[in-house]
C-alpha cells in the first residue's frame, strides 16, 4: 500500500509517449566488392518491402532490388557514375551519394 | 530534530508529495511547446520570409530555435513549418524539403504534411552538409508541374549551421 504512490508517480513521470516519426535512414558500406545497404526508420520499423535502386548519373535506373526481412541488401557498384537512392514512398527517400559510401 | 507528525515513516509522504510538484517545472515549457505544435503561437518560432517557387508563393519558418533533434539512425533531423499562400493552397499537391539539391523529384525530401495554412516536415541534416549547404523546397502541383527554389541554410537555420560547425570541429 505504501509503495503504491511512488508507483504511481513513476509511472506519471515516464509513461508519457513522445512523438513518434518514421524519418528513414539508409546506411550503406563497402564490403569486398560489393555495396551492403541497411534501411529502416526511425521508429525502429524494418525497410522490408521498400526498394533500393542504383541510377545513373543520367538518371537511367541501373538496378532495382527490394529490402526483404533484414532490412539488408547489397550490390555490385556500376563502373560509371551513379548514385543509391531508398525510396520508401513519397517523403520517405534517401540519396546516397558514392562518395559516402565507405 | 524536528519530529513530524505520523512518526519515523512520515518522511516518505513528504518526499512523494515533494515529488508531485516537481512535474510543475516542467509545466510552463510543456504547454510551450504545445501552444508551438499546434500553431496558436504562429508558424514557428522563427519566420524565415516569403518564398516564391515559380507562380507560387509560401511563408516558411523554423518550428523552434534549437538544433536539429537526433532521430536515432535517421540523424539529425530539423523541423520546418510551410504555409501555403494565394493560389498555391489549391493548386500545390506536395511540398518536400531538403539540405543540398535534389537530383529528381523522387528524393526531394521530406514531405510537408498538415493543412496547406501549416505543414511541417523534419529535414534530414546529412552527414555532408556544411554551412554552405543549401535548403531546397520542392513544390509539385496537381497538374503535374514542378517548381524549386532554394535559399542558404545559413538564413534557413542558423542554428543548425552553427550545430554543424560545432560538429565538424568534434
Amino acid at each position: 500500500m505504501t509503495r503504491a504512490p511512488i508507483v504511481g508517480l513513476v509511472a506519471a513521470l515516464t509513461g508519457t509517449t513522445p512523438a513518434l516519426a518514421d524519418y528513414p535512414f539508409c546506411l550503406c558500406r563497402k564490403q569486398a566488392d560489393a555495396i551492403v545497404c541497411r534501411a529502416g526508420f526511425s521508429d525502429g520499423e524494418t525497410a522490408e518491402g521498400a526498394a533500393l535502386e542504383v541510377v545513373a548519373d543520367d538518371g537511367t535506373t541501373l538496378s532495382r532490388m527490394r529490402f526483404g526481412a533484414d532490412s539488408t541488401l547489397s550490390f555490385k557498384p556500376p563502373t560509371g557514375g551513379y548514385y543509391v537512392l531508398f525510396d520508401a514512398g513519397p517523403g520517405l527517400s534517401l540519396e546516397i551519394d558514392p562518395r559516402d559510401i565507405r | 530534530m524536528i519530529a513530524l507528525p505520523g512518526g519515523r515513516r512520515r518522511w516518505r509522504f513528504h518526499v512523494c508529495a515533494l515529488m508531485l510538484l516537481v512535474p510543475i517545472g516542467f509545466a510552463p515549457g510543456y504547454f510551450q511547446r504545445l501552444d508551438l505544435e499546434g500553431g496558436a503561437v504562429g508558424l514557428g518560432e522563427r519566420e524565415i520570409g516569403v518564398l516564391r517557387l515559380g507562380r507560387w508563393k509560401a511563408r516558411l519558418a523554423e518550428l523552434d530555435l534549437g538544433p536539429p533533434v537526433i532521430e536515432g539512425a535517421a540523424g539529425p533531423i530539423k523541423t520546418f513549418t510551410l504555409a501555403l499562400e494565394g493560389a498555391a493552397i489549391d493548386e500545390v499537391r506536395a511540398a518536400y524539403a531538403k539540405i543540398g539539391e535534389p537530383r529528381s523529384i523522387r528524393s526531394a525530401g521530406a514531405l510537408f504534411a498538415g493543412a496547406p495554412y501549416r505543414q511541417m516536415a523534419g529535414v534530414a541534416a546529412p552527414e555532408t552538409a556544411t554551412g554552405d549547404s543549401e535548403l531546397w523546397l520542392t513544390f509539385e502541383g496537381w497538374d503535374g508541374s514542378i517548381e524549386q527554389t532554394s535559399l542558404p541554410l545559413a538564413d534557413a537555420s542558423p542554428s543548425t549551421v552553427a550545430w554543424l560547425a560545432g560538429r565538424r570541429r568534434r
